[in-house]
This record gives C-alpha cells, structure tokens and sequence, in this order.
C-alpha cells in the first residue's frame, strides 16, 4: 500500500523491478541514474561490486502533485532467494510491478519462472492474490533477430491481458522511461476517484 | 510519552497510569512504531518494535500450526524483576500490538484488564482512515505527466 501520510501531505510507492539473472534490472537503475538529476535522486545496492546484486534500489523525489510532495522507491529484486525475507517484506509493500524480461527465446524459461514466483509471493496477509498495476518491459530487442523473440510474441506468452509493454534496448537507454511513467502513472491511478482518460 | 497521531495519547498515557507500565510500544502488525512511552532512544523503539511484531507473527503462526482457531491472543513473560505483555487488537487502522513491560508493582491480570480497556478505547476514537481513492483528485495525471517529463528532462 502506498504509505500516506496526511498531516505532511506525502506520498511514497513502492515499486519493484523484477527480473531474471541478467535481464537487466541493474542497467535499468544505472539508466534512470544517469537520466534523473542527482538532487532528486538516492540511490544504492547491496552488492556494488557484484554485476547481479541482491538488491539495487533507489529513491526519486517526483515533486509535487496537486499538492502532495510524491516519492517513488524503486527496488530492483533478483531472483535468488537467499534473502527470502527481505524480499517478502518488499513483496508486501509493493504497489507496482515492472517486470523486465529478457527478450533472448533461450531465457524464456526463465523469464516464465521469475515471473510466477514474483505473482506467488504477492499475496496479502490472509494469502489472498494481490492484483498490482504492471508494466512490462521486453529487453535486449537491440540483439541480432535470429537470437531474441518478437515483442508480439513475448507479449502472448507474458502479458496476454494487455497490461502496457514496452521493447527497450538498454545499451541506448530506450524503453526504460517510458515504461517507469506508465507504471508510476497507473499505481498513482488508485489513488484518485476516477481513471482520467488521457488527453 | 510519543505518539503518531495525538488521539492515541489519551488511551495510551491511561493504560501507562493505570496498569503502572515501565514502558509501553503501540504498533502496526508489520512494526511500524504509532506510540510509546518510557523509551528513551529511538534505536530501541524500532528493535523492539520489530521483535514484538515479530513474536506475534510467530506465535499466530504456530496457532495455526497446531489447529487453534484464532491466535493466542497474547504472550506474556513473567520475569522476577518485570514482565512483559505483548498482545494484537483491532482497530479500525488494522490489526495493532501493543508491548507493556511492567514491573513488581504490577500484575498480568492488571495488565491484562487495562489492555482491554485500552484497545476498546482505541476502537472508539481512532478515526476512520481516508479511502485511498480520495487521495489525489481527477486531473492529477496531467500534473504527474509534466512532472515525470521535467524528471526525465523531456523524456
């Protein structure tokens, strides 16, 4: 749940990237890292010398909307499960879920196997399924065709219910923004009375 | 005595009063810290809040383990010197615990009566929470869209 406080008029979500080993999650952070100017980021990771840590995340300072001063925190979350609780603990304050899947046809397996282990730990407290805002990004499409799987065919194996996708070439950068606004945009949605059409 | 919202102080300070409590935590289930009284560095409110919230879950976990219908309602540590209290309740923010150390001029059974009185005293005046739903007005989103565009400078 998005943690509100009403008296300092703040909102902070909690996002998490999820993703096999070597998706991407790490060049992700690195991009919005090197996109967002310093003094409305924090940032940092469990393992800054590891190529595939544990845990990245950083914070952004969004500003201020219709008042409210806005925070994301941002938690990249590999799949390794050695650290169980924290990733549980993260699982139970998500408000959305951006899940980066390698676009390789060799890495589908395991893109299918992150993904079904992240939707198995986002239940709530009674164990009830939690239905988060989800936004997919289907990295590496800048690779040789021969090697990757087109976006129309990564979209029916993941995401058949037409939550918003995006093909990213992460070397470039492309991809990663817009799939960070669409999900910021659709968690902020639960928060108002009504989904505004877009103009 | 701290609190998050100022009307938990009222019950919180008489359950602190009446059942002679050396120190007294109130939190959510996931440990986050709502009062306490008698802590003096923040360190040990954040440990114990999240021994307690722990402690709980483990005991409610192991209630189910052994087929009781509910939780154990609460556990108590009876020590020679003091003893502890820890026991969940609801209000109407969700499932709270609270932790009350007390010591030899005290009782569990006097704890006990007190905690009643507190957590029903909590569900009488703790307010309703705000739908999240009515958070953010409609509109919000062309205001989040400019924002994201200068964070992203244009992107």
């Amino acid at each position: 749940m998005a943690r509100i406080d009403r008296d300092r008029r703040t909102i902070a979500l909690t996002l998490l990237v999820v993703g096999a080993r070597g998706a991407g999650k790490t060049t992700v952070l690195r991009t919005l890292r090197q996109r967002i100017p310093t003094d409305r980021l924090r940032a940092g990771s469990s393992g800054e010398s590891d190529p595939d840590p544990m845990l990245d995340w950083l914070t952004m300072d969004l500003g201020r909307i219709q008042g409210w001063q806005v925070q994301v925190d941002l938690y990249a979350v590999g799949p390794v499960s050695n650290r169980d609780s924290t990733r549980r603990l993260l699982f139970n304050e998500a408000d959305g879920l951006w899940l980066l899947a390698d676009s390789q046809a060799n890495r589908f397996d395991d893109n299918a196997a992150t993904f079904r282990a992240a939707r198995e730990q986002l239940v709530d407290r009674e164990g009830r399924q939690r239905d988060l805002p989800t936004v997919y990004t289907w990295s590496k499409q800048d690779l040789p065709g021969e090697l990757i799987l087109a976006p129309d065919v990564l979209r029916d194996g993941f995401a058949p219910g037409g939550a918003p996708a995006f093909e990213a070439d992460l070397v470039r950068g492309t991809g990663v923004l817009e799939s960070l606004h669409a999900l910021v945009t659709l968690t902020m949605r639960r928060l108002a009375p009504a989904r505004e059409q877009p103009s | 005595m701290r609190v998050l919202e100022p009307w938990l102080a009222e019950p919180l300070g008489e359950l602190v009063r009446e059942s002679s409590a050396r120190l007294a935590l109130v939190m959510t289930s996931s440990g986050q810290v709502v009062g306490q009284h008698g802590f003096t560095r923040s360190l040990d409110v954040m440990a114990a809040a999240a021994l307690g919230a722990g402690i709980l879950a483990t005991t409610g976990e192991l209630a189910r383990l052994v087929g009781s219908d509910a939780d154990f309602g609460a556990v108590v540590h009876q020590g020679a010197q003091q003893g502890v209290w820890l026991a969940g309740f609801d209000t109407p923010r969700g499932r709270w615990v609270a932790l009350v150390v007390f010591g030899r001029n005290s009782t569990v059974g006097l704890v006990r009566m007190f905690f009643q009185r507190f957590a029903a005293r909590v569900r009488e005046v703790a307010p309703m929470p705000m739908p999240d739903r009515e958070v953010l007005a409609e509109g919000f989103e062309r205001e989040l869209d400019a924002s994201l565009r200068a964070l992203f400078g244009g992107g």
